[in-house]
C-alpha cells in the first residue's frame, strides 16, 4: 500500500536446477498480478524464490523497498521474517491440527503490532466458521483450500503468493474460490501474486500478467493481452489452452458437468465416480446453426461472451452451460460474423475428450 | 539383583536420553541428503551393527583410555558408570537413527516449509510440525534404543568392566552368576530381563505397526 514511485515488488533472479534454468525479472504493483504459463514453465519455482523457500543463484528481490534477497550484497532474509505467504495448490494443511489451530498457527506467530486481520472475521468471510473444530482429513477439496487461504491471510501478509490454488478444484468451486480471493483483496487490500495455467482464472482476477515459458519471461502486461498475444503467436497457444472440468459419470455412460451432459467414453469408470475431463480449445468447433448430419456427438447451444483475434489464431469464449474456450482462425471469426452475444453451437468429438479419475 | 536391575535401567535411560538429540540430527541429515557425506555418515553410524560388540568396547577403551586420543579430555572415564552408558549409546545408535529416519521420511517437507513460511523458526517448525508428525518413528526409535541399551553386554564388559555395585548391570550379573554356577540366580535375573525387555519391545512393535497402518492408509487414499 506504499504508493512511492518504486514498484511494490521488484525482482530479477537466476536459478539453475539440473537442466532447468529460471531467468526472470519483473516489477509488480501492489494489486493482483498473475503469473501465467504451462506446467514446467517455472511458475512455482518463482513463487518458492519469492517466499524464501529456494535461494536463487543470482539476482535480487525487493519488496516494498526492502531488499529481501541480493546475491551481490549477500542478503538473504530467513523465510519466517518475509511475510510473503504461500497458499499451496494442495493446501498443505497441518494434518495433526484442527482447522482453528491451522488458521491460528501463523496468526500467533505474527507480531501483535503487525496483525491487521481478525481470524474470526476471516473464517466468516470464507464461510469456514462451522469447520473450526474439524481436522483437515475430513474436509472437502474446496473447504481445504478455503482453510489454507484463511491460514495464510491470517498472518496479515505483505504479499500473498497463490500457487495454482484452484487447479485441483472443479469449475464451480474454482469460481467460488476465485470469488473469495476477489473479496479478500477488496476487504484487506493484500497484494497478491496469482500463479495459474488457466487463462480464465487469470483474466477473472488479475489486471496484469507475467507470462512465463521454459523459465523465461515471454511477456508482461495487461492480462487481456495474453489471449491476444497467444492468438498472435505461432509457437505457443495451440496446446496451452485446455478446457478443464470436473464432472461425474452418469449411469448412461456420459459425463455430467453442472447442468450439462457431455457424451464421452468413460469405459473404465463407474457411475457417480468423479472424473476430470479436458478438451483442448483447438478441438472444439463452432456452428451458427444446429448441424444435422455430423459425426461429432457433442452439440451444445451457447452464447459468445468474448472474441480475441490475432494474426495466427482467434479465441472465442462461449457460455454453453459452462464456459468453453474455443480456438479458431480469424477468417472463421469474420465469415461467421462472431461477436459478443452471437448464438452458436459448440461441437466436439467424443475422442477429443481426455478423462482422468480424481 | 535389584541393584543390577536398577543400574541397567539407569544406564539404558541415560544412554537413550543422551543419544536422542544426536540421533535426531543425524537422521534429519540423512533424510534430506543423499550425497557422499551422507553415505559416509550412515556407514560410520551403522558400523556397530556390523561389528562384534566386544570390538566396539575395545575401540572405546582405546579411544578413552589413559593414553588414547580422547583420554586426556576424559580422565578416568573407562570402567565407570558413565562408560556403561556410552557403550550402550554407541551400540544402540544405529537402531535409533534407522527408526528416526523412517519416521522423518514420512513427514512432507513442504509442511515444514509451510510452517516456516507462516513465521516459524527452524526450531519452532521442528517442534510444532516435524516431531508430532514423526512421533511414532521417534518413539519407536527411543524404545528400541532403550531395549538395546538395557540388553547391552559385549561392549560394556570390555569398556566398563564388571564391578559389582559399580558397573555390573543385569547382563553382566547374569554372566557372573553363570560363571559361578549359580543357575537359579541367573534364571531369576534372566526372568527380569525378559519382563522389562518384553514390555518395552511390545510397546515398540505396537508403534511400528500403527506407523505401517498409517502409511498403508495414506498410499491407498492417494492411489
Amino acid at each position: 500500500m506504499a504508493s512511492s514511485d518504486a514498484p511494490f515488488l521488484d525482482f530479477d533472479i537466476q536459478l539453475h536446477q539440473g537442466d532447468f534454468t529460471l531467468d526472470v525479472a519483473g516489477q509488480f504493483e501492489d494489486g493482483i498480478t498473475a503469473v501465467f504459463g504451462p506446467s514446467g514453465a517455472g511458475k512455482s519455482t518463482l513463487l518458492a524464490c519469492l517466499a524464501g523457500m529456494i535461494t536463487p543463484d543470482q539476482g535480487h528481490i525487493k519488496l516494498a523497498d526492502e531488499t529481501i534477497f541480493s546475491s551481490t550484497d549477500r542478503i538473504r532474509r530467513p523465510p519466517q521474517f518475509l511475510r510473503t505467504v504461500i497458499v499451496f495448490q494442495d493446501g498443505m494443511l497441518f494434518p495433526h491440527k484442527t482447522v482453528r489451530q491451522n488458521i491460528e498457527y501463523g496468526y500467533n506467530l505474527t507480531h501483535p503490532d503487525l496483525r491487521s486481520i481478525d481470524p474470526d472475521e476471516l473464517s466468516q468471510l470464507l464461510q469456514i466458521d462451522h469447520l473450526l473444530d474439524r481436522f483437515p482429513s475430513s474436509l472437502s477439496g474446496g473447504e481445504r483450500q478455503r482453510v489454507a487461504l484463511a491460514r495464510s491471510v491470517a498472518t496479515s501478509p505483505r504479499l500473498l503468493l497463490l500457487d495454482e490454488p484452484v487447479a485441483s478444484l472443479d469449475i464451480r468451486l474454482r469460481n467460488q474460490v476465485v470469488g473469495y480471493l476477489k473479496q479478500l483483496h477488496e476487504r484487506y487490500h493484500i497484494p497478491m501474486v496469482y500463479v495459474s495455467h488457466s487463462l480464465s482464472d487469470v483474466m477473472a482476477l488479475a489486471p496484469n500478467a507475467l507470462a512465463l515459458d521454459q523459465g523465461q519471461v515471454r511477456s508482461f502486461g495487461p492480462a487481456i493481452d495474453l489471449v491476444a498475444e497467444i492468438a498472435s503467436s505461432t509457437r505457443v497457444g495451440r496446446d496451452n489452452i485446455d478446457n478443464l472440468y470436473v464432472g461425474t459419470v452418469t449411469p448412461s455412460g456420459s459425463i455430467r458437468i453442472g447442468d450439462i451432459e457431455i457424451i464421452a467414453q468413460p469405459n473404465n469408470y463407474r457411475p457417480d465416480q468423479p472424473v476430470t475431463i479436458s478438451i483442448s480449445a483447438s478441438d472444439i468447433m463452432l456452428a451458427l446453426e444446429h448441424p444435422q448430419s455430423i459425426s461429432a456427438r457433442n452439440i451444445l447451444p451457447g452464447v459468445v461472451q468474448r472474441i480475441e483475434a490475432g494474426d495466427y489464431a482467434a479465441f472465442a469464449f462461449v457460455d454453453a452451460g459452462t464456459e468453453f474456450v474455443v480456438e479458431l482462425t480469424s477468417d472463421a471469426v469474420q465469415s461467421l460474423n462472431l461477436k459478443r452475444g452471437t448464438d452458436v453451437y459448440v461441437l466436439f468429438k467424443t475422442s477429443s475428450i481426455t478423462i482422468t479419475a480424481e | 539383583m535389584l541393584e543390577a536391575t536398577l543400574l541397567s535401567l539407569q544406564t539404558a535411560l541415560v544412554a537413550t536420553i543422551g543419544m536422542a538429540v544426536p540421533a535426531f540430527l543425524i537422521a534429519t541429515y540423512l533424510v534430506r541428503n543423499s550425497g557422499r557425506l551422507a553415505f559416509i555418515i550412515d556407514l560410520i553410524v551403522s558400523m556397530p551393527l556390523a561389528l562384534p560388540p566386544v570390538a566396539v568396547g575395545f575401540i572405546l577403551l582405546w579411544l578413552f583410555g589413559a593414553t588414547g586420543p580422547l583420554g586426556s579430555l576424559t580422565h578416568g572415564l573407562a570402567f565407570s558408570w558413565s562408560a556403561m552408558s556410552i557403550a550402550a549409546a554407541i551400540v544402540s545408535l544405529p537402531l535409533v537413527v534407522r527408526a528416526f529416519t523412517a519416521g522423518l521420511a514420512e513427514v512432507e517437507p513442504r509442511l515444514v516449509f509451510a510452517a516456516r513460511n507462516l513465521g516459524a523458526s527452524q526450531l519452532r517448525a521442528t517442534w510444532d510440525i516435524t516431531l508430532p508428525l514423526a512421533r511414532n518413528g521417534i518413539a519407536a526409535g527411543l524404545l528400541l534404543g532403550f531395549v538395546r541399551s538395557f540388553a547391552e553386554f559385549g561392549a560394556t564388559i570390555v569398556f566398563a568392566g564388571n564391578i559389582p555395585g559399580s558397573t555390573q548391570g543385569l547382563p553382566s550379573a547374569i554372566f557372573s552368576r553363570i560363571s559361578a554356577g549359580d543357575f537359579s540366580e541367573a534364571w531369576a535375573l534372566a526372568a527380569v530381563s525378559i519382563a522389562i525387555g518384553g514390555i518395552a519391545l511390545a510397546i515398540h512393535n505396537r508403534l511400528v505397526s500403527h506407523q505401517r497402518t498409517r502409511i498403508a492408509a495414506r498410499s491407498t487414499s492417494n492411489g
